[in-house]
C-alpha cells in the first residue's frame, strides 16, 4: 500500500498534506527531531525545479532538499476526505499526482 | 571497563559504560581546579556560543558538524561568586542525542558527565527545540532551560508563556537575549535550582532509555511519543498572533516568496554581487586598505607618522644586524614581524571584517537561506548542498577565510569538496583586483567569457569527479527559512566580531608561519632558485616568457605581489599570453596562507593532494588554453 503513496517530492504547491511515513530511517530520525513527524500537517509553499521543496508547518517555513523529500510519503489533501484510519480511503488519484510531478 | 547489566523483558544485556572515567579524568587533568562542570546543550544556531563567550570570556565558534575530531570549547567561568572553580563546556549544536553521528556522541558524552546542564532553546523555534529538551529530561539530567532570542520573538509578535513551560517541563525556565546580555545573570542564579524535569508519560528509567534508543524500532516509538508530548507542551506555551481574516500578505512574506522564483533570485543575486563589488571591492579593499595598509602600516603620504612597519624594522635593527639572515627573517621584505603583521592587520583584517559584515547582513535579513534554497539544485550536482553558498561567496573575499567557514557544512565529504573547489577555482578579491585591471588588455569581454567559461567547466568537472570518487553520500538540505526582515544591528555586530576574531586566531599564526618559510627561502636564495628552475618550464609548457616565474612565485607569497609584477610585464605580453597567465594564477593554490589553512583544516594528506593537484591542473589547463587560443582566434589583439 505504501508503495503507491506519493512523496513530498510530488506534492503540489498550495497542497495541505499530512506526513504519512518516512521511508529512510536516518531521514525519519532527523525529521522527527525537527518536528516534521508522522501525522504532522504541512503546506507546500514552493517547489524549486530540480531542487528543494519549501513547506509551511505551523508558523515556520522549512526547506527540504529533494533527496530528503523522496523518502517522505504524504497523504495529499485530496485523500483527506476520510479519516486516516480508514484504509478504504487510500485511493490514489493518479492523474492529479502526475500533474504535479516535475 | 566497568559495565552494567540491564534486564529488559526477558533478555539480559551487557552495556559497557564507556569512557565515563576517562572523560572526567581528561577534564580534571587539564582543569585541576574545576570542582563542578556545567555543559551548554542545544540545537544549532540558538546562540549557545554567545553564552559561552559571556560566561568565560573566550571566543569560539563551535564547529557544529563532523570532522576528524570535534573540539569541545572549555573554559572556567569568570565572575560569578556562586560558581567559583566551575568549568563550562559548550557542545556542538545537535537536534537530539544518539550514537549515530559524531557530534551527537561527543555532545552526549559531555552532557552525561556534567553536574549541571544549561539547555538553550530559541523562542522562535520552541516546537522544534523542545525535542532535545525533553530528551535531556527523559535522561534524568539536572538542568535549566534558557529561552533565547526573546527579543526576536517579541518583534514577530509571538507570546511565550514561560510559566506554562516551567510547569510542563518541570525545570526552571529563564528568558534571555544573549546578544544584549540580558537574562544571563538570572540564568546563573537559577542554576542551583536546576532539577530533573518531568519525563514523558510511562518513560523508562534513564539507563533503560539509553539502551532502548539504540534499537531502531523502539527508538522510533519513543521518538514519536516524545514528539507528540513536546508538540502539546509547545501548543500551550507559544501563541502566534491571529491573522485578521482576509488580510493582505505582508511585504516580508511577498519578498520571501518572490525570492523563491528563479528569475527574481538570479536578478537579486546580481544586484547583491554588484553591491559586494562596490562596497567591498572598491571601498574596503581600495580606500580602507589604503588607510590601514598604506598609511598606518607603511606610512605612505602621511605627514609625521612613519608607518608601523618601518618602526618595527628599526626596532629589529637594534636587536639584530641589518642585512643578517636573522634580520631578513624577522624584519625583511617578507619578515615575520613586518610583512605578516602588515598583511594580517593592514589588509586582511579590514577585508575579512567587511566580508563578514556583508554576509551577516544577508543572513540576518533572511536573504541567504533563500539563496541557499535556490542554489541547492545546482550544488547537488557537485556533491554539495545549498549551505555551501556561504563559503563560496566568502571565497570571493579571501579563500583562506572561506576555507575556515566550510565548517558550517554538514559532512566531512562536503567540506573536502568545498575546500578543493575554493582552493582551485574561486578567485579571491586580490586576484579579482588583478583580473579587473588586466582583462581589458587580454581582450575585454571575450577574455572574460573564455576565463569564466573555463573556470565553470573546471568547477563542474572537479566537483562531479570528487562527488563520484569520495565515499559516502552528501547530506540533503534541511534549512529553516526565517521571515524576511530588516537586519538587527546588534546581531550583525556580534556575529561579525566573533567570526573575525576566530578567523584571526586561526589564520594569523599560519600567516606568520608562511612568511617565516618565505623569508627563509629568500635569505637562502631559495626563491631565486625556484624562479630559475620554473622559468624554462613556463616557457615550454605555457609559452610565456621565463620572467613570469617571478610573478607566479611572488603570487604564491601574496596574491597582490604577483599582480605588481604582472602589471609591469603586461605590455610585453600578447593577449593570449596574458589570459593564460591569469588563468594559471587563478587555478593554482592562492597563497601560502591558504595553503597552510587547507593543511590545518583538512589534514596533511588532503592538503598535499590539493596543492599538487592544483599545480598540475593549472599548468595543464594553461598549456591547453594557450594552444587552443592560438588556433581559434577568439581574442582580439
Amino acid at each position: 500500500m505504501s508503495l503507491m503513496q506519493p512523496t513530498l517530492e510530488q506534492a503540489c504547491i498550495g497542497e495541505n498534506c499530512i506526513i504519512a511515513t518516512i521511508g529512510d530511517p536516518e531521514t525519519a530520525m532527523l525529521a522527527l527531531r525537527l518536528g516534521v513527524s508522522e501525522g504532522e500537517q504541512v503546506t507546500v509553499i514552493s517547489r524549486i525545479p530540480g531542487g528543494p521543496v519549501v513547506l509551511r508547518q505551523g508558523s515556520r517555513e522549512l526547506a527540504l532538499g529533494r533527496s530528503i523529500c523522496q523518502h517522505i510519503q504524504i497523504i495529499p489533501q485530496s485523500q483527506q476526505l476520510h479519516s486516516v484510519g480508514d484504509t478504504d480511503s487510500f485511493r490514489i488519484p493518479v492523474a492529479k499526482a502526475v500533474s504535479c510531478f516535475q | 571497563m566497568p559495565s552494567s547489566e540491564i534486564t529488559t523483558n526477558t533478555t539480559t544485556i551487557n552495556v559497557e559504560k564507556t569512557s565515563n572515567t576517562t572523560f572526567s579524568d581528561a577534564i580534571h587533568k587539564k582543569f585541576p581546579n574545576a570542582q563542578k562542570t556545567v555543559v551548554l546543550a542545544g540545537n544549532p544556531n540558538v546562540g549557545k556560543s554567545l553564552f559561552f563567550n559571556a560566561y568565560t570570556g573566550m571566543y569560539v565558534n563551535v564547529s557544529n558538524f563532523p570532522g576528524t575530531t570535534i573540539d569541545i570549547p572549555k573554559g572556567m567561568m569568570q565572575g560569578y561568586k556562586a560558581f567559583p572553580n566551575t568549568l563550562l563546556m559548550d557542545t556542538p549544536g545537535v537536534y537530539g542525542l544518539s550514537a549515530l553521528s559524531e557530534e551527537e556522541r561527543v555532545a552526549e558524552e559531555a552532557i552525561r558527565n556534567a553536574d549541571y546542564v544549561i539547555n538553550v532553546v530559541s523562542a522562535l523555534s520552541l516546537e522544534r527545540d523542545l525535542f532535545l529538551t525533553q530528551q535531556l529530561i527523559d535522561y534524568g539530567l539536572n538542568m535549566v532551560v534558557a529561552v533565547n532570542q526573546m527579543d526576536e520573538a517579541e518583534a514577530r509578535h509571538l507570546t511565550i508563556d514561560l510559566a506554562s513551560l516551567e510547569k510542563h517541563l518541570g525545570v526552571p525556565v529563564i528568558p534571555t537575549v544573549a546578544t544584549a546580555r540580558e537574562g544571563l545573570t538570572q540564568l546563573i542564579e537559577a542554576l542551583p535550582k536546576a532539577s530533573k524535569g518531568l519525563a514523558i508519560p510511562d518513560c523508562p528509567s534513564p539507563e533503560e532509555l539509553l539502551l532502548l534508543e539504540t534499537q531502531p524500532l523502539r527508538r522510533m516509538q519513543i521518538y514519536g511519543l516524545r514528539r507528540a508530548h513536546v508538540n502539546a507542551v509547545a501548543k500551550n506555551a507559544v501563541f502566534t498572533p491571529k491573522s485578521k481574516s482576509g488580510d493582505t500578505v505582508s511585504l516580508s512574506q511577498r519578498l520571501g516568496q518572490a525570492l523563491l522564483n528563479p528569475v527574481f533570485a538570479l536578478f537579486s543575486m546580481l544586484l547583491v554581487l554588484f553591491a559586494l563589488y562596490q562596497v567591498i571591492g572598491i571601498w574596503v579593499a581600495g580606500d580602507l586598505v589604503t588607510l590601514t595598509e598604506g598609511k598606518f602600516m607603511l606610512g605612505q603620504d602621511t605627514g609625521l607618522w612613519p608607518g608601523l612597519v618601518p618602526i618595527m624594522q628599526s626596532l629589529i635593527g637594534k636587536l639584530v644586524a641589518p642585512g643578517s639572515i636573522a634580520y631578513t627573517i624577522l624584519g625583511g621584505e617578507f619578515g615575520v614581524l613586518t610583512m605578516s603583521v602588515q598583511y594580517i592587520f593592514g589588509v586582511l583584517f579590514p577585508l575579512v571584517l567587511g566580508f563578514y559584515v556583508y554576509i551577516s547582513i544577508l543572513e540576518d535579513c533572511g536573504y541567504l537561506p533563500r539563496i541557499a534554497v535556490m542554489a541547492d539544485a545546482l550544488l547537488m550536482r557537485i556533491g554539495l548542498n545549498g549551505r555551501a553558498v556561504i563559503p563560496l561567496i566568502l571565497g570571493l573575499g579571501c579563500v583562506t577565510m572561506a576555507t575556515v567557514s566550510t565548517r558550517v557544512l554538514t559532512s566531512n565529504r562536503e567540506r573536502t569538496i568545498a575546500s578543493t573547489i575554493l582552493a582551485i577555482t574561486i578567485p579571491c578579491s586580490a586576484q579579482l583586483g588583478v583580473l579587473i585591471a588586466l582583462m581589458a588588455k587580454a581582450g575585454g569581454v571575450s577574455a572574460w567569457a573564455v576565463y569564466c567559461g573555463t573556470l565553470l567547466i573546471i568547477l563542474t568537472v572537479l566537483g562531479s569527479a570528487l562527488n563520484k570518487l569520495l565515499p559516502g553520500r552528501s547530506s540533503g538540505l534541511v534549512l529553516d527559512l526565517p521571515p524576511m526582515r530588516l537586519p538587527n544591528i546588534r546581531n550583525i555586530a556580534r556575529k561579525t566580531w566573533v567570526r573575525t576574531v576566530v578567523f584571526l586566531q586561526e589564520a594569523a599564526p599560519l600567516f606568520m608561519l608562511g612568511s617565516l618559510l618565505v623569508s627563509i627561502l629568500q635569505a637562502t636564495h631559495g626563491l631565486e632558485a625556484i624562479q630559475n628552475a620554473l622559468g624554462p618550464v613556463i616557457q615550454a609548457v605555457l609559452h610565456l616568457p621565463a620572467q613570469t616565474a617571478q610573478v607566479f612565485v611572488m603570487g604564491l607569497v601574496r596574491r597582490d605581489f604577483g599582480a605588481a609584477g604582472l602589471y609591469f610585464m603586461a605590455d610585453k605580453l600578447s593577449a593570449i599570453q596574458l589570459l593564460t597567465c591569469l588563468m594559471v594564477i587563478t587555478l593554482f593554490v592562492p597563497c601560502f596562507a591558504s595553503a597552510t589553512v587547507i593543511w590545518k583544516e583538512r589534514g596533511m594528506r588532503e592538503g598535499v593532494l590539493v596543492l599538487a593537484g592544483s599545480w598540475i591542473l593549472a599548468f595543464g589547463v594553461g598549456a591547453l588554453l594557450t594552444r587552443v587560443l592560438s588556433l581559434i582566434p577568439i581574442l582580439q589583439g
